[in-house]
């Protein structure tokens, strides 16, 4: 166990490290000038500011940058690059471009918790919305409820969520006025974007549980425990309930990693201050530390989920042992 | 199935419940003469040295007061920290008696130290001023931010700013700067607090100065407005409440002004709707047709929607290809139909525009006939620059930014001159971070969308676009006779006489050098009930004056 979560955490850093290499990348060669506006200072201010930032490359007038040579270049951008990879060790990105007043790190220590709360509201939602729909689904096979549990499932898996937030919000908020239309900072402007974001993956969870909850319901050992006589609640809590809920927990993980960091229009319909709205508005305005930031952060989330469900996995299932 | 997924849950539930912990509550509502605005984007900075962003520009005026203030209505600059102010027959220096009762935030009197410390802030390249050029009105500075830019030394006893006692303040003008007063209302030159930023103070290893961002913001953040700043939740809210020690508490009336951010206009026009927000500082431009269109008075006298202090224009890279012939850029302006924009495209019914400062927006300028539309004339300009019919006209590129309301415009504008001229265009849209460079540093384009917001009640906000040593000269225009205009009314200290010449630099820019071709004016707005709410108003300028909002 030991030597597995020691060269997990060996694999994650190398995996940051990759990430943050590309994204860099990809940022310098991104077209854009983060410290043009539409009004532009003299360009010894936007020198001096973009210096402050350690990216003086990208603030070089055109003509000079096309006659430096690749060596020039290359000192420029790895100056930046070893720049940027230090604070990324310290993760002190300091303050972004788009929001001088605040730094890289106070901005995701805002916006990650209420991305957080978002995200795992709306999984908790989908997870015991979708297993109860599953569950009953399959105890009802191809009766009306399991066909109605089909076409629900159809919908919320296809339907977009900008779709079904506003529709939500047309039936919530401005036809029957039950609920804030948004913001952030009570339980009860948590509800219409959790229960948003949930319906996709409540979806798909109900159809993974519809299946994996038939296939146990036909095997062996259910239908011995149905001889026996134990009742049918018990069986299906006891018995069929604890071998297909285990394709479920290795659904979790990811779905936890995209439900995180795949908020962003949700938090944009219900005018959410999380991590997700940042991320975007940093890649649209060429914020890089910023972008740098919320990406690692991201990644870090991925990473982390992933290896939750190993160890979870290994903690359920006796076949599995992790080294 | 529930065991194996009860650790899952609990793990869920407990990161909901310690992240919405940790992520704070709202702001208190409910508080007798509070007043909710949304904006539709963050404050950029509150660093008002920094600060070139509408919704920015007003907070800080809420939170600041210049040596002067702008009259909530009339926009004319009136008296603020400076009770009253001299100036000289030459009308280049100026001597501003300070009140001796105005006092900051946390009860130092404001001196004018003060406003030197902030002025010299501004000029230090390191700052990062977008406005950084409105004090190059005063004598010296413009030399001193440059040798600091060059990595100098200078000493900024070469700018003509000097704080002769705690209540005094003498600025020498470089030339009879006829908005001078006026800038003295604007952000950029307001006062600051040395002794409150000293603590955030940074020095980098090759010694240049900065303030770590935090002093922005509360409890830190020391102004001497109408208003003090309790809290700043990033994204959410700032809230602020009347300055205790400002020397005209009497005239604020609200207690608490919330000021929020709703980026989603549906979100934003949804929270005006339900209340939770009073007043919007913008009108949604995704339903703003339907919104100026509708039948309904009780909701149509919510939108408080005119026209502003900016015009939308098209201009032309005049070093480049056939462009580079005023005939040619002339014909393509005579060949445009602008009612046809603003009622047909834009669908706003903004005001068409044939100059490019916007009329009557300057009070004693009287604006040149801009040109109309005259599809005979233009044939007849096409055909004597040497492409009669449009033969021989390689197609123009138009160059704007991925909105849909400027590509919108784009085609509309080559439909009708491929119909009037038979002059071919293509089209390139880009996102908006490459637009900006694209535009202004590489020059890249034949015909480019454009914009611009006077910055201070005078034509050369407008009329410098064109000056061929202006940073914002995207098109490279360049005309002696022009630039030659614009120096004599530099030196002309009779103000109606130097309109008159701006005016007749601006009939040579419209009418026949057509580096631009402008369309339309903008409009802008806000939404409130002025039932409920007064001193919102909405002014030419936007520049709106919260201390004088309160709920009625």
């Amino acid at each position: 166990m030991v030597r597995f979560l020691f060269a997990r955490l060996l694999q994650s850093v190398a995996v940051l490290w990759v990430v943050y290499t590309v994204t860099f990348g990809l940022l310098m060669m991104a077209p854009g000038d983060p410290f043009v506006g539409e009004k532009a200072p003299p360009l010894a201010v936007r020198q001096a500011l973009a210096k402050s930032y350690g990216l003086d490359y990208l603030t070089l007038p055109a003509a000079e940058r096309k006659n430096l040579s690749a060596g020039q270049r290359a000192a420029y951008v790895g100056r930046a690059y070893w720049a940027y990879l230090s604070k990324a060790v310290r993760f002190d990105f300091g303050p972004t471009i788009d929001y001088p007043n605040w730094s890289v790190s106070e901005v995701i220590a805002h916006s990650l918790p209420i991305s957080i709360t978002l995200g795992a509201t709306a999984l908790l939602i989908a997870l015991w919305g979708g297993v109860v729909a599953g569950t009953l689904g399959a105890l009802s096979k191809n009766r009306w409820p399991d066909f109605l549990l089909t076409f629900g499932t159809l919908l919320g898996v296809s339907l977009p969520s900008f779709v079904v937030g506003a529709l939500l919000l047309m039936l919530l908020v401005v036809a029957i006025p039950l609920l804030p239309s948004g913001g952030w900072g009570s339980p009860r402007q948590l509800v219409l974007p959790a229960v948003t974001l949930s319906l996709f993956y409540m979806a798909y969870i109900a159809s993974l549980a519809r299946a994996s909850t038939l296939e146990v319901l036909g095997a062996d050992f259910v239908r011995t425990a149905r001889a026996k006589g134990l009742p049918a609640s018990r069986v299906i809590a006891r018995h069929v309930g604890a071998n297909a809920g285990l394709p479920l927990l290795s659904y979790l993980g990811p779905a936890a990693a995209t439900i995180l960091t795949g908020s962003f229009v949700v938090e944009k319909l219900f005018a959410i201050p999380g991590l997700g709205t940042h991320f975007v508005n940093g890649c649209l305005n060429n914020d890089i530390p910023l972008v740098l930031g919320a990406t690692l952060v991201y990644t870090a989330i991925v990473v982390l989920f992933n290896l939750l469900v190993d160890i979870a996995y290994a903690a359920v299932d006796p076949r599995i042992s992790l080294g | 199935m529930s065991r194996v997924l009860l650790i899952p849950s609990l793990l869920l539930l407990a990161l909901a419940v310690l992240c919405f912990a940790l992520s704070g509550g709202g702001v208190r509502a409910g508080a007798p003469r509070t007043i909710t605005i949304a904006n539709a984007d963050e404050i950029k900075t509150l660093d008002v040295g920094r600060m070139s962003w509408m919704a920015d520009i007003r907070t800080a005026m809420a939170l600041w007061e210049g040596l002067l203030a702008y009259d909530p209505v009339t926009v004319k600059p009136v008296p603020g920290t400076a009770a009253s102010w001299d100036i000289s027959p030459d009308l280049r220096t100026y001597t501003f008696h300070l009140r001796p009762e105005a006092k900051w935030s946390n009860g130092d009197p404001v001196t004018a130290a003060d406003f030197e410390f902030a002025w010299k802030r501004v000029l230090t390249p390191a700052t990062g001023a977008d406005y950084i050029e409105l004090l190059y009105t005063i004598d010296g500075a413009k030399e001193y931010a440059e040798a600091l830019g060059r990595g100098e030394k200078p000493d900024f006893s070469t700018v003509a700013v000097r704080a002769v006692d705690a209540h005094t303040l003498v600025v020498r003008l470089k030339f009879p700067c006829s908005y001078f007063l006026d800038l003295c209302a604007f952000p950029p030159l307001f006062p600051l607090n040395e002794a409150a930023m000293r603590p955030f103070l940074l020095t980098d290893s090759k010694g240049v100065q900065s303030y770590n961002g935090i002093w922005t913001r509360p409890p830190h953040l020391v102004t001497n407005g109408p208003y003090y700043l309790a809290d700043w939740k990033f994204k959410e809210y700032l809230l602020l409440e009347p300055n205790a020690h400002y020397w005209d508490r009497g005239n604020v009336k609200t207690d608490r002004l919330i000021i929020k951010a709703i980026s989603d206009p549906r979100a934003a026009l949804l929270a005006f709707d339900s209340g939770t927000v009073d007043c919007l500082t913008f009108v949604p431009q995704q339903f703003i047709e339907d919104l100026l269109a509708q039948k309904d008075p009780e909701k149509r006298r919510l939108i408080h929607y005119q026209p502003v202090f900016g015009s939308y224009y098209f201009e032309f890279n005049c070093t480049r290809g056939p462009l580079q012939d005023k005939r040619v850029r002339k014909a393509l302006c005579l060949a445009v139909d602008r009612q046809k924009i603003v009622d047909d495209v834009t669908r706003m019914h903004q005001k068409p525009l044939g100059v490019i400062v916007p009329p009557g927006a300057i009070p004693g300028y009287v604006s040149p006939q801009g040109l109309g539309m005259d599809i005979p004339e233009a044939r007849r300009l096409l055909a004597e620059a040497g492409y009669p019919g449009g033969r021989g006209l390689p197609p123009l590129e138009v160059l704007f930014n991925n909105e849909a309301i400027h590509s919108q415009i784009a085609m509309a504008l080559g439909q009708m001159w491929k119909n009037n001229l038979n002059v071919d265009v293509t089209y390139r849209g880009i996102e908006r971070g490459s637009f900006g460079p694209e535009r202004r540093e590489a020059h890249n384009f034949d015909i480019a969308r454009g914009g611009w917001y006077g910055d201070y009640p005078d034509p050369t906000t407008w009329l410098d676009l064109a000056k061929s040593t202006n940073g914002n000269n995207d098109g490279r225009f360049s005309s002696p006779a022009y630039d030659g205009l614009l120096e004599a009314a530099a030196k002309e200290a009779n103000p109606s006489k130097r309109l008159a010449i701006l005016s007749e630099a601006e009939k040579l820019l419209v009418t026949d050098e057509c580096p631009f071709l402008p369309l339309y004016q903008y409009g802008d707005g806000y939404m409130y009930d002025d039932r409920k709410i007064s001193g919102f108003d909405v002014n030419v300028r936007l520049l709106t004056q919260l201390k004088w909002i309160a709920r009625k």
